[in-house]
């Protein structure tokens, strides 16, 4: 089961799970090839599925995962455990790649339509996983994200998996910038609040 | 309060990559000075972490440790055999780049630190890209100086305007030092799609194999010779030159793990021998040059070695790793003459210079991985 450290006290707050992997990151910053290939057995699937998502093509996401542990294992060295959850720091990580693929295929275009098509794609994929995994922390937030508004989830998901910017989002769904920015900050704080909550 | 809003809004920003380079820059100096900004953040990238969990759970395809692996070795180069240097064209105009901005990044570091001894050092290096994580961050036993405009500007007016200057120094430096990590990233980025595209097949690539630099003593560079040996090489396995070239002024040994070969020197044609006068001319500051060229190809690396490299007679000695056996090692004596060895990736060649103890052996690693 996939669990996060709660923030409050950064140093006494990894759990055991985010211990482990800080343990690993040190290993594989030193040079440590097991200990890359054990991250990769712990976090490959999260990191998988969070570039599946993203991307939508089972090629590119590998492709881009291939990336994103090549960095982990050239940047390991500048990770550091108080500013930065293992997971979160390998998800960040990941997630650049997926953008910088995504922005390359000039395929996506602020309007209405498209906005549509997207939100739709997301509410489905939500939708399957709450099915498929009913009990652990990957389910708590997906619970935690359908439970946001709307209109705020739609806007987090947008701007997280499908890498559109605040601008495009609030001509997209004709809303203020201030507020879109404010929606999708709120909302990654409420991602939080639910990992927070699933720990305690 | 308005303006905190906006760096609130401005971390969600940072976290999922929307900020332009100067926006970044700007909030990447203000994060290092705020703890609490520090927190959001952290914050912030917990929630997308929370949100990366949402989706749907794939399985990795089962070769995809395997191709992370072969990049990984391609990637890998022994600390010994650090310094490579391309004689390509692009490559030398790229190494030159940066070292540019190594040397730009530490004069802003070098300055900035006397500016201000006790002030925060970067602790982490800047990403390329907003998204992703990795900052400067102060120590955590420094002073948190306040993140509030309104707290500057009452400090500036209680220690003058000489404090107003030198934090504005202080500010700005941090950003060149900022941006210049953040190009550096970049060029080193370029670096390894440019060895990505030299570890194709059909490439050759030339380095120099040198143990370490050593300081006070100048380039440590291959002699002209050797170059001159390693070119042969290159011309031969071009095919350019025949593979028996009884004029050649080079000795060609292939080493491999199965044709236990031996090295016996034999002097060059006598012809040959005096139209190559580096060997004669001179013999002796040689001696203190240990740079030796090599040549990757697909499947082995080829070097040159000879008296410019350690004076003749030194003890050369070559071992050829075997993954189903014990390693061969195959002994030579340096002779009046370059050698040119073909030696399979990760042997290890040991040079004892003559006149040396044992304990000053010099050892590289002959690797065709870039």
């Amino acid at each position: 089961m996939l669990r996060f450290p709660s923030n409050d006290s950064p140093n006494d707050s990894l759990d055991a799970e985010a211990r482990q992997d800080a343990q690993l990151m040190a290993a594989v910053a030193k040079g440590n090839r097991k200990a890359l290939a054990e991250l990769y057995q712990r976090r490959a699937p999260v990191i998988y599925s969070l570039l599946t998502r993203m991307l939508g093509n089972k090629t590119e996401a590998q492709d881009a995962m291939q990336e994103t542990f090549l960095a982990i294992w050239k940047r390991a060295h500048a990770f550091d455990p108080v500013r930065s959850s293992p997971l979160s720091w390998m998800v960040m990580i990941a997630r650049g790649k997926a953008i910088d693929l995504l922005r390359s295929r000039s395929r996506r275009a602020a309007r209405h339509a498209s906005y549509e098509q997207e939100i739709a794609s997301l509410e489905l994929q939500v939708a399957s996983q709450k099915i498929a995994e009913p009990d652990d922390l990957a389910s708590a937030c997906a619970s935690a994200l359908h439970n946001l508004p709307d209109e705020q989830s739609q806007a987090l998901q947008l701007a997280f998996f499908r890498g559109w910017s605040h601008q495009e989002i609030a001509g997209a769904v004709n809303e203020p910038l201030g507020t879109i920015k404010a929606r999708i900050r709120r909302g990654l704080l409420a991602m939080r609040r639910a990992l927070k909550d699933y720990h305690a | 309060m308005p303006d905190h809003n906006l760096i609130e809004d401005d971390a969600a920003l940072y976290v999922l990559g929307g900020l332009s380079t100067s926006e970044r820059l700007e909030f990447e100096a203000r994060l290092a000075e705020s703890e609490q900004l520090r927190a959001l953040v952290r914050d912030l990238e917990e929630g997308s972490a929370a949100l990366a969990l949402t989706a749907p759970p794939r399985r990795p395809p089962s070769g995809a440790w395997r191709q992370i692996e072969k990049s990984l070795s391609k990637e890998n180069r022994p600390a010994h055999a650090a310094r490579s240097l391309w004689i390509g064209l692009f490559r030398n105009g790229w190494a030159a780049a940066a070292a540019c901005f190594v040397g730009w990044l530490l004069y802003a570091l070098f300055f900035n630190h006397q500016l201000h001894p006790d002030s925060a050092a970067p602790s982490n290096v800047a990403s390329q890209s907003g998204s992703a994580p990795g900052l400067p961050i102060p120590r955590p036993d420094d002073p948190a100086p306040s993140d509030r405009p309104e707290q500057t500007v009452n400090a500036v007016a209680v220690d003058g305007p000489a404090l107003d200057s030198q934090m504005r120094q202080d500010i700005q430096l941090r950003h060149e030092i900022i941006e210049l990590q953040s190009r550096l990233t970049n060029l080193s980025h370029s670096l390894a799609e440019d060895d990505a595209m030299l570890s194709e097949s059909n490439r050759f690539k030339i380095s120099v194999l040198d143990p370490a630099p050593v300081p006070d003593e100048g380039s440590n560079t291959p002699s002209p010779e050797l170059q001159r040996a390693i070119f042969a090489a290159l011309a031969r396995q071009l095919g350019w030159q025949p593979a028996s070239d009884s004029n050649s002024p080079v000795q060609f040994v292939d080493l491999r793990p199965t044709n236990n070969a031996s090295i016996q020197q034999s002097p060059p044609p006598s012809d040959v021998a005096n139209d190559t006068p580096a060997t004669q001319s001179n013999p002796v500051t040689a001696t203190n040059n240990l740079a030796i060229p090599s040549l990757a190809t697909k499947d082995g690396v080829i070097l040159a070695i000879g008296p410019s490299a350690a004076p003749v007679g030194s003890q050369v000695s070559v071992t050829i790793p075997n993954d189903q056996g014990p390693d061969t090692t195959i002994p030579f004596s340096i002779g009046d003459y370059p050698t040119v060895i073909t030696v399979p990736d990760g042997s290890v060649i040991t040079v004892m210079p003559s006149g040396f103890t044992v304990s000053n052996f010099i050892q590289y690693v002959a690797t065709n991985h870039p």
